[in-house]
């Protein structure tokens, strides 16, 4: 049994999906498998999977029928025997002290899950920025805190940059957590719930994840259908806490991020889809009860909802040609 | 459709080479003839190579006698019938992709290049520690544009700087063949000297950053062995270069890196030869840059040139002096 299983869901990267394969096959830590996840690709992408898995033993490739990102991963869940679980996306690649440093981290805090650090690397620009998964408060300042998860959600925007790779995790923490099939921000539920289920959290702040922005063709830069997902994976979002009995204490945080979220990814979508993401917030802001928030936390968004709630469409468009401009895009 | 010839010398390799031949046989691209060299192994290199031929037909094995690493990359050389050759060491591997990307470009660019240069990870392996830098970064070539513009060599800006390395690199093989390149036989540092007359010689190198080569530094002995007895071949490749430049149009251009390079490298393997032949290779070392003089460099460049007290100070000092004054510095400038 290997101790890891590195899952990576693949669809159409013929481009990359070799730098990330070879990323693996030089980690320090060779106590791994890898299984790759083919979700339907219509490129070259089997092809480089098929001889990686002849070149080494230790890749494995399964071929499934396009589900999007989550219901890949969750296919190689299924087959996962590795002790510990870790997620790459095809398009990436992670540095060789990860996986090593990552088990370390577990192992030293038995800790449910390690987190590192996410280095952005411009494929158009060749700028590399670091981006600190909303750590940069004290509390993340020292290298391998460990963090009970209950420190950690004091600072919540930790738990709510939402990226499930950058990661490494028990197998058995995991569990019955899997993700929410043939949608786009999958990822918002599941590292909502792997924090507020975890008691113990390692955090390495070296980051060993090199996430690739600026991709001409990747899911996240198609400005259509997909984004409409927003609205459902932010109400699961708050699903989530509710389960988890963390809802009062955190709502008018989650309030915010849902209602900045969704004008967020409608002004970033192609016009079409952003008039009917605005029909949409109309629908659920229009007569919004707000009188169980607490005013003073989410007054500012709800004033700039105020504002568009009374647009009309040309107005909005406006607007959102006026935002953009303005450079003003924080999850884009 | 392209073929590329791929030149694998072999010797003594049999730890690492069937994932090194794994790497080739299961490149994406197919269109390959496979030359592996046997320079004389005597361990069970030979077994592994023909289990080899018998798997995969492209694979062609020569066996030669022990006569170093050039002759054998030669030899492969001169087999090579694919409109493009790559050397790759035998206890290396490369990324599945290779040779498919590199046609790709090939195609977009509907044109020969003479040389395409990729970039390589260099793995420092012990103590089970790994570390990887690449060997260059693209800010380091002028006006480029993509991995589709066509350089020279004076658009490297350091150009006598950490590229040496024979691997990273795919060579039109009329290219190497008409300009009548090959290794310089029986010598090792022979990267310096094929790098110097290729990219002297070549006029259009194509640059990709992306990292296809892992070059991995092990700590037992390799191709090199004990480099004591051998630290002489470094004077005669760099009068090797040293022809080649001044031969060419880019003399002007190269003038102070060539100098630069031959103090570092002669000072540097000065401290690597065996004690007992330390004073006659400095007597060499000296000649080499007292020539030098006769080139009327302009003190105010020079003078900024890194490292130039050492040349300054082999020229003034004899092989004692020169020895106790350097010998902390320069093992840990390397």
């Amino acid at each position: 049994m290997p101790k890891i299983s590195v899952i990576i869901p693949v669809y159409n990267t013929e481009q990359y999906l070799s730098f990330c394969l070879d990323s693996i096959l030089l980690q320090s830590f060779k106590d791994f498998e890898v299984i790759c996840v083919n979700d339907g690709s219509t490129d070259k992408s089997e092809k480089i999977l098929e001889n990686y898995s002849k070149f080494d033993g230790r890749i494995k490739y399964i071929n499934t029928s396009h589900k999007g990102a989550g219901g890949a991963r969750n296919e190689g869940l299924k087959v996962a025997c590795g002790e510990f679980i870790t997620f790459v996306d095809s398009d990436d690649t992670i540095s060789p002290l990860m996986l090593e440093n990552l088990y370390n981290d577990i192992l030293k805090s038995n800790a449910d899950f390690a987190f590192c650090n996410v280095l952005c690397s411009n494929e158009k620009t060749g700028e590399n920025k670091i981006w600190n998964l909303g750590t940069d408060n004290q509390n993340f300042q020292n290298a391998l805190r460990i963090c009970a998860a209950k420190v950690l959600i004091k600072d919540i925007y930790a738990c709510i940059s939402n990226i499930v790779c950058a990661k490494l995790y028990k197998k058995e923490f995991l569990d019955n957590i899997i993700f929410d099939e043939n949608t786009v921000f999958e990822d918002i539920p599941y590292t909502t719930e792997i924090y507020l289920k975890a008691n113990i959290i390692a955090y390495d702040k070296n980051p060993y994840y090199i996430y690739r922005t600026g991709r001409e063709n990747s899911v996240m830069n198609q400005k259509n259908e997909g984004y409409k997902n927003i609205f459902k994976m932010r109400e699961k979002q708050e699903e989530i806490f509710k389960k988890y009995g963390k809802y009062e204490e955190f709502k008018e945080v989650l309030l915010v991020i849902k209602m900045e979220d969704f004008l967020t990814r409608t002004i970033s979508a192609n016009i079409e889809t952003s008039l009917e993401m605005f029909e949409i917030i109309k629908e659920k802001f229009n007569n919004f009860n707000y009188s169980e928030f607490d005013n003073k936390k989410i007054e500012k968004i709800k004033n700039v909802y105020a504002k568009i709630l009374k647009m009309n469409n040309e107005e909005f468009i406006q607007y959102t040609k006026r935002i953009k401009a303005a450079g003003v895009n924080k999850n884009g | 459709m392209v073929k590329i010839s791929v030149v694998i010398p072999i010797y003594n390799s049999e730890e690492y080479l069937r994932k090194c031949l794994d790497s080739i046989i299961y490149q994406t691209y197919e269109n390959l003839e496979i030359i592996c060299v046997n320079d004389g192994s005597t361990d069970g290199s030979a077994e592994i190579l023909k289990e080899y031929e018998n798997k995969d037909k492209r694979i062609k094995v020569y066996t030669k006698e022990n006569t170093g690493l050039s002759d054998t990359r030669n030899h492969g050389l001169d087999k090579a019938e694919g409109d493009y050759v790559s050397f790759i060491d035998s206890d290396d591997w490369v990324s599945l992709t290779l040779f498919d990307d590199f046609v790709k470009i090939l195609n977009q660019l509907n044109q020969n290049i003479d040389i395409y240069n990729f970039n390589a990870y260099a793995i420092k392996e012990n103590e089970n520690k790994i570390f990887t830098d690449v060997f260059f970064n693209i800010r380091d070539i002028r006006n480029h544009e993509s991995v589709y513009t066509i350089h020279t060599l004076k658009d490297f800006k350091r150009p006598f700087s950490g590229n040496f390395g024979v691997y990273n690199k795919i060579y039109g093989t009329d290219f190497l063949k008409s300009n009548n390149i090959w290794f310089p036989s029986r010598l090792i540092f022979e990267d310096q000297a094929f790098y110097t007359e290729c990219f002297i010689k070549a006029k259009s190198i194509i640059v990709n950053d992306k990292p296809y080569y892992a070059y991995i530094k092990r700590t037992k002995a390799n191709i090199m062995g004990n480099l004591s007895n051998k630290t002489f071949d470094i004077l005669k490749i760099i009068d090797i270069i040293d022809k080649t430049i001044k031969g060419s149009e880019y003399y002007e251009y190269l003038k102070y890196a060539l100098l630069q390079h031959k103090y570092t490298n002669l000072s540097y393997f000065f401290f690597e030869t065996a004690d007992e032949k330390k004073d006659e290779f400095y007597g060499e070392m000296k000649k080499v840059l007292l020539e030098t003089k006769n080139e009327n460099f302009d003190e105010n460049i020079a003078s900024k040139l890194r490292g130039y007290p050492i040349y300054k100070d082999v020229l003034a000092l004899n092989g004692n002096e020169f020895f106790e004054k350097y010998k902390d510095k320069i093992i840990k400038e390397r």
